[in-house]
């Protein structure tokens, strides 16, 4: 009597066991992978990033590609040897940047790579100038305002690799030398008025960073630490890249923060954010 | 948060993007102020302007490198000359004055006075430290019958603030 029922249950833990694991012959069972971005294309897998937080790679995009976002915006007008790159924040605050990066040795074809650049930045007005206005009508019913800020940077920096080619290494030479940093605000209707002017701002580092692929291209760190001899100060950034083969994200903190001494009170940021969203365009995925 | 507010926070990080330095200099100039003595038959008069702010309250961590105050002084009176004491006091001691200068004026007669003061004890570089400025004429005539006198003035004040071992603003153009 008690046979039967025992013969079933080694029967149904038989089927339970057989049906945990499918026979060789049987097709694979499906496996939900949206959570993982669609693997990058060659293109995309090659060259990326360009950039750290502040340090600019020795890799350039191959021709015709580029980035289009808030924040970092290049294109290849050159296939691996020069770009074109401005940043749109900076550009929509009414400081204008332009910027050229030429390949002088390509990293993919050499054991070491080399790109120098340089960069201008000039005040063109716009949401710089309205926001310096608002301020000083903290002192005065109605003002006029002027902002002019220019300057120019060189940089150079040589790209290589680690072992596990996961980890990218760049060390780089950047110089930094501000023209103009003056504010101006007018009371239009009363007079009087003032100007705030930031003096002795040209900086000499040199900087170390590191890019490491955490999950492929779809998750990447930054590091960076440097040191400014004009500044006597040390530099740190840390950062994330996130995002899919065209759609990218970055966020980073830099160390140190920025003094603001434009009005009554200097404010300390503790650290400096760094924003990046932009698009990846041109080539094949 | 207010709208006004809002668009200032953006502003401050709008700023951000100019700084980076080891020295701020500041160059601050006051609206044009005019005091007026009326036309009366005493021999004295007094009158200040109450508290004068200046366009950015500078504070006590920046070192002032000249106060000036640049004054059109004109005496509509035809007959009698007049002496006028000015002096200034600051929002730390509203009522403490100082002399910083004196002058006379002879009948119908215009005076451009600039008076630069450069010393830290000096009695315009303590008050242009200060939230305000309250400047004072005392005017005197030898006979009865003073004004009108017009005075019309402003305050210009250099400053500026060394900050070693800053100047990080100057990475954000990287």
């Amino acid at each position: 009597m008690r046979s039967a029922p025992r013969g079933g249950a080694i029967a149904f833990t038989a089927a339970l066991l057989c049906a945990a694991g499918p026979a060789p012959a049987q097709d694979p069972v499906p496996v939900d992978r949206t959570w993982v971005p669609a693997s990058p294309g060659p293109g995309f897998d090659g060259r990326y990033p360009a950039r750290l937080l502040t340090v600019e790679t020795a890799r350039l995009l191959e021709g015709g590609r580029g980035h289009v976002g808030f924040g970092d915006t290049r294109y290849a007008v050159l296939d691996r040897r020069l770009e074109v790159i401005t940043n749109t924040i900076s550009d929509l605050f009414g400081v204008g940047m332009i910027s050229a990066k030429l390949g002088i040795l390509d990293p993919d074809e050499r054991t070491v790579g080399l790109a120098i650049g340089g960069k201008a930045y000039y005040s063109y007005g716009g949401l710089i100038d309205t926001g310096v206005a608002k301020v000083a009508e903290s002192f005065a019913e109605v003002t006029d305002s002027e902002v002019d800020v220019s300057g120019w940077i060189v940089f150079g920096t040589a790209s290589w690799s680690a072992a596990d080619d996961l980890t990218h290494l760049h060390l780089g030479v950047q110089v930094h030398q501000p023209i103009e940093n003056r504010f101006e605000v007018v009371d239009s209707v009363a007079g009087g008025g003032g100007s705030v002017e930031f003096l002795d701002g040209e900086d000499l580092s040199v900087m170390w960073g590191v890019d490491h692929q955490i999950l492929g291209r779809t998750l990447v760190g930054m590091l960076e630490a440097g040191w400014s001899f004009t500044l006597e100060q040390a530099r740190l950034g840390a950062a994330v890249d996130a995002g899919s083969e065209r759609w990218r994200f970055m966020f980073g903190l830099m160390l140190p923060g920025v003094e603001t001494d434009l009005a009554t009170d200097a404010t300390d940021f503790v650290v400096t954010p760094t924003l990046s969203i932009h698009y990846r365009f041109g080539g094949g995925r | 948060m207010t709208p006004g507010r809002g668009v200032a926070a953006v502003a401050s990080i709008a700023v951000l993007a100019g700084l980076g330095c080891r020295e701020v200099v500041y160059d601050i100039m006051s609206n044009e102020r005019i005091v007026t003595v009326p036309a009366s038959n005493r021999t004295e008069f007094t009158i200040d302007t109450g508290a004068i702010e200046l366009p950015s309250k500078l504070g006590t961590d920046k070192t002032i490198d000249s106060s000036t105050l640049d004054l059109i002084a004109t005496n509509f009176n035809a007959i009698n000359p007049v002496t006028v004491v000015l002096s200034s006091a600051d929002s730390r001691a509203p009522n403490a004055f100082r002399e910083v200068a004196t002058f006379s004026l002879e009948p119908l007669e215009t005076k451009n006075i600039v008076v630069v003061q450069t010393d830290p004890d000096d009695p315009l570089v303590t008050a242009t430290q200060s939230d305000a400025v309250n400047i004072r004429f005392d005017s005197t005539s030898a006979a009865p019958g003073i004004g009108q006198i017009e005075f019309r003035f402003t305050i210009r004040v250099l400053a500026h603030k060394r900050t070693p071992g800053t100047g990080a603003g100057t990475f954000l153009f990287y």
